[in-house]
Order: structure tokens, then C-alpha cells, then sequence
């Protein structure tokens, strides 16, 4: 007999928000909540460890242009 | 991964690829070791104006395939297999299978991707493999899982990898995409656009990006 796949987690979607010439956007994953890991290999982009500016700076990662602009 | 559901974008990208989609298409790109694109509304869209409504959402790739070269596939909605029932719900096969339809999206790893639209009333069970991922994305409407579980829009319900079935009763009539694959079991790294599984990584693709002459070829 089959048994069933049992519910772990509900997560809920963000208020929507615009983007663009008023496109409506909801955003389902949040960043920082670990539902990449839940459902890999889905949404994994939202999956930590980010990184921040400045460690990629220190490693070299970006051009002067893009430095440039973040010290604005 | 995008989905329409209503409208008419447009998509172009760096590999050459170009693709217009109507209502029901589903557009899978594959980004792997670099692709640059642009996504707007179909030209004559944008004219007439209208609703659009898409999802769209990410598919990890295993370390093997990171720098696989990028590609581009159009799955246009008379080439998606459907399993319908008489009271007009139905659902969509855009990759692995159901039932013994096969969907036509080429992927890296087994997935499942269906998109589900039931009438209220409607009850049905997926037969989805043991140790596999499962994430229920409930668009619209409200749902109830294995006669215990209220759901609605818009929420992810994500199950336990035990256990072989899910059995769905729409309680209003509802959309859903039905979320199912094997796990990729190795660590993730991200930084904007870029997605790699180790810092050297990440900070290698965005020299490569920088690079004049770098990994992604513009054509």
C-alpha cells in the first residue's frame, strides 16, 4: 500500500510589489528562509551564503567601475 | 523556468535564440556557464495592452553541468501533454511524467513539473517517487492535501521526501504548479545573477562575465 508524502512546510508569498512600467511581482522565496534546501533543485538561488560588495572587492571579483559606483 | 499564463512576452538572448510566447507556452532557459537576455512584452502586446501573468522560478544545475553551454527552449503549449477530466480540470506535463505522458522540457536532472488547474470539487492523487523533493505552489484558489492539509493562494507547501503520493482536493476552483525532483545534494553559492557551488567560483564567473572576451559569447 502507498503512503502519503506528508506536508513539512508552508511558506507564504511577499506583498506584491512593481517593477519596471508597473509590473506586478510576487515574490514567493524569500531570501534567507532555507526553502532552497527543502525543494532542491528549485529556487536554489535564494539559497545562503550570499555575498556581500565588499567581499567580492577584496577578492578582486569586481571592476574599478562597478567600486566606483558603490563608493557614490 | 517561465510559464504563461496570460500575455505575450518576448525573449531574446546571447546564444542567438529568440522565442515569442503565447498563453499555455512555457519558456526553459538554461543559463549553465553564462547567457545574457532580455525579456518584454511581445511587440503587438504592447500595443493592444492586456493582462500578463506568468511564473517563473529556478532549476539548480548539479556541479557537472555548471558550465555546460547554455541553451534555450520554447515548449509551446500543443506540444505539452494534458491529462483532462470531463468537468474541464486538467493538468500539464511540462517535464518528467505523469500517467505515462511525457513532458518535453530536457532537463539535467529527474524532475517533475506539472501545471495543475482543477475545477472546485475535483479530487485528485499524484503518484510522485520516494526521496524525491515535493513543493506545491497554490496560485489561486484554495486546496486541501491528503484530506488534512488547507491551503491557499498564494502559499508553497512543501512535503517530506517519504511516502509516494499526494492527494489533492480542490475546495474553490484552483491553480497549482506541482514542483517534484530529485535533490541536488552539494552546497550553493550565489551572488546576483551568478550561482556557482564554491566562492572561487563565484568570483571566477564574475571575472569571466567582465572579461572582453569572457565565456559568454555574444552573437
Amino acid at each position: 500500500m502507498k503512503t502519503s508524502k506528508q506536508v513539512t512546510q508552508v511558506y507564504k508569498g511577499s506583498k506584491p510589489n512593481m517593477v519596471g512600467d508597473g509590473f506586478r511581482v510576487q515574490n514567493l522565496f524569500p531570501s534567507g528562509n532555507r526553502i532552497g534546501k527543502a525543494i532542491s533543485p528549485f529556487f536554489c538561488s535564494i539559497m545562503p551564503p550570499r555575498y556581500t560588495f565588499r567581499q567580492l572587492i577584496s577578492h578582486g571579483a569586481l571592476t574599478s567601475t562597478l567600486i566606483g559606483d558603490l563608493k557614490r | 523556468m517561465t510559464i504563461v499564463y496570460q500575455g505575450a512576452p518576448e525573449h531574446r538572448d546571447s546564444t542567438g535564440a529568440y522565442g515569442k510566447l503565447r498563453e499555455g507556452d512555457v519558456q526553459w532557459m538554461t543559463a549553465a556557464s553564462g547567457i545574457v537576455h532580455e525579456e518584454k512584452h511581445e511587440a503587438g502586446f504592447s500595443k493592444r495592452g492586456g493582462t500578463i501573468e506568468m511564473a517563473q522560478l529556478w532549476v539548480n544545475l548539479p556541479k557537472a553541468h555548471k558550465m555546460t553551454k547554455p541553451g534555450y527552449q520554447t515548449l509551446l503549449r500543443e506540444d505539452i501533454p494534458v491529462k483532462s477530466w470531463n468537468d474541464g480540470s486538467y493538468l500539464r506535463v511540462i517535464a518528467g511524467e505523469f500517467e505515462g505522458l511525457y513532458g518535453p522540457a530536457r532537463t539535467f536532472t529527474p524532475i517533475n513539473v506539472y501545471d495543475v488547474q482543477l475545477k472546485a470539487g475535483r479530487n485528485i492523487t499524484l503518484q510522485l517517487p520516494e526521496g524525491y523533493n515535493t513543493g506545491v505552489v497554490v496560485l489561486k484558489g484554495e486546496v486541501e492535501f491528503n484530506e488534512t492539509h488547507l491551503s491557499k493562494q498564494v502559499e508553497i507547501v512543501s512535503f517530506g521526501n517519504e511516502g509516494e503520493e499526494i492527494n489533492i482536493t480542490a475546495v474553490s476552483d484552483v491553480s497549482l504548479l506541482v514542483l517534484n525532483g530529485e535533490p541536488i545534494n552539494e552546497p550553493v553559492f550565489a551572488y546576483g545573477p551568478f550561482l556557482m557551488n564554491t566562492q572561487e567560483e563565484i568570483t571566477q564567473a564574475i571575472q569571466d562575465y567582465n572579461e572582453p572576451h569572457g565565456t559568454i559569447e555574444l552573437t
